[in-house]
């Protein structure tokens, strides 16, 4: 079973440290829900794993292997929380740089299919973001990590989106973070809570208002 | 990845490309008429490269927008990206050396 594995990361800003010897592993057909209030360190871990961050220490592992900077073995895409893309590039090219397997599945979809000679920047906001959504999903990455990927997206595109992961969990891992908790809920095979430095599995919403997550208003 | 590196640097390293072509270019005609046997001017070659190869990561990490993820997602890296154009463009500038000093031999 294909499997990505991180255990002890621990990282600090300065004298404030964010990550405490956290651990979180994902495996191919899982979706792993990553939740955290702001500053807790999600954006921080996904980072570290996808190699765009130095921490002062982590063990990471790609089925068993141990690696450095996980981009290096094009097995891990990550969508951050800002634009990626630049805004030049057209549809089509980015098409061709990110996706070859699923490259017919992507050319079906309206918003690709009819955009290929548009620059990604004549987008709206919201098509940007679902686009860039679609190339890192149906990427040749095994493993996706995305970060925020719901914010800007009006709710028939969230629903849509979940109708991809849904579609792509047999052969893929997935990590997600994002603010709307509830998408989250609906979307993971599990959650994983960061607070205080630290990683706590979470199995229902009683468990996130115990750890502070959420306000507990009854 | 021949054909992702292609676009990356037709689209982004057109500048920093013709920069480092543009010295080549004139330290050849350099060589050229001042003739190849003028040991100091290789060291001064390699100075204005350095600068060169300099201002266009400078360039690239301070003043482009951030491209980091969009280059990472394809599983390459900015040592990969300077490290190819640079070797390459070093090793095109030994070789017009090489053939432009034979051929003013033969002239």
């Amino acid at each position: 079973m294909q499997e990505l594995y991180i255990d002890s990361a621990s990282h600090r800003f300065g004298s404030r440290l964010i990550l405490s010897s956290v651990f979180l592993n994902c495996k191919v057909g899982e979706v792993v829900g990553l939740l955290g209030r702001n500053g807790s360190g999600k954006s921080t871990l996904l980072r570290i794993i996808f190699g765009s961050l130095n921490p002062d220490h982590m063990h990471l592992k790609l089925n068993g292997e141990l690696i450095r900077k996980g981009y290096l073995t094009r097995e891990i895409a990550y969508l951050p929380q800002d634009f990626f893309i630049p805004q030049r590039l057209k549809v089509g090219v980015a098409l061709k740089l990110y996706v070859n397997r699923y490259k017919s599945e992507l050319l079906a979809m309206k918003i690709i299919g009819e955009n290929l000679n548009t620059p990604i920047g004549e987008l709206s906001g919201g098509q940007r973001r679902l686009v860039e959504c679609l190339l890192v999903l149906y990427s040749d990455s095994t493993f996706i990590l995305m970060d925020e990927p719901f914010s800007q997206l009006a709710p028939s595109a969230i629903e849509e989106l979940h109708g991809h992961i849904e579609r792509l969990k047999p052969v893929k891992g997935f990590v997600v973070t994002d603010h709307y908790y509830r998408q989250i809920l609906a979307v993971s095979s599990r959650i994983v809570l960061l607070h205080n430095g630290c990683n706590y599995a979470i199995g229902n919403e009683e468990d996130l208002i115990l750890h502070g997550y959420l306000p507990d208003r009854r | 990845m021949r054909y992702k590196l292609k676009t990356i640097y037709l689209a982004h390293f057109k500048v920093g490309m013709l920069l480092n072509l543009w010295v080549s270019a004139y330290f050849t005609y350099f060589f050229w008429t001042r003739g190849f046997d003028k040991y100091p001017l290789y060291t001064l070659a390699l100075i204005f490269k350095v600068t060169a190869y300099g201002l266009g990561l400078a360039s690239e990490k301070l003043l482009a927008p951030k491209r980091e993820f969009y280059y990472r997602n394809m599983g390459i890296g900015y040592r990969r990206i300077f490290g190819t154009l640079y070797i390459a463009d070093l090793l095109l500038f030994i070789l017009v050396l090489i053939i432009s000093a034979t051929c003013r031999n033969f002239i």
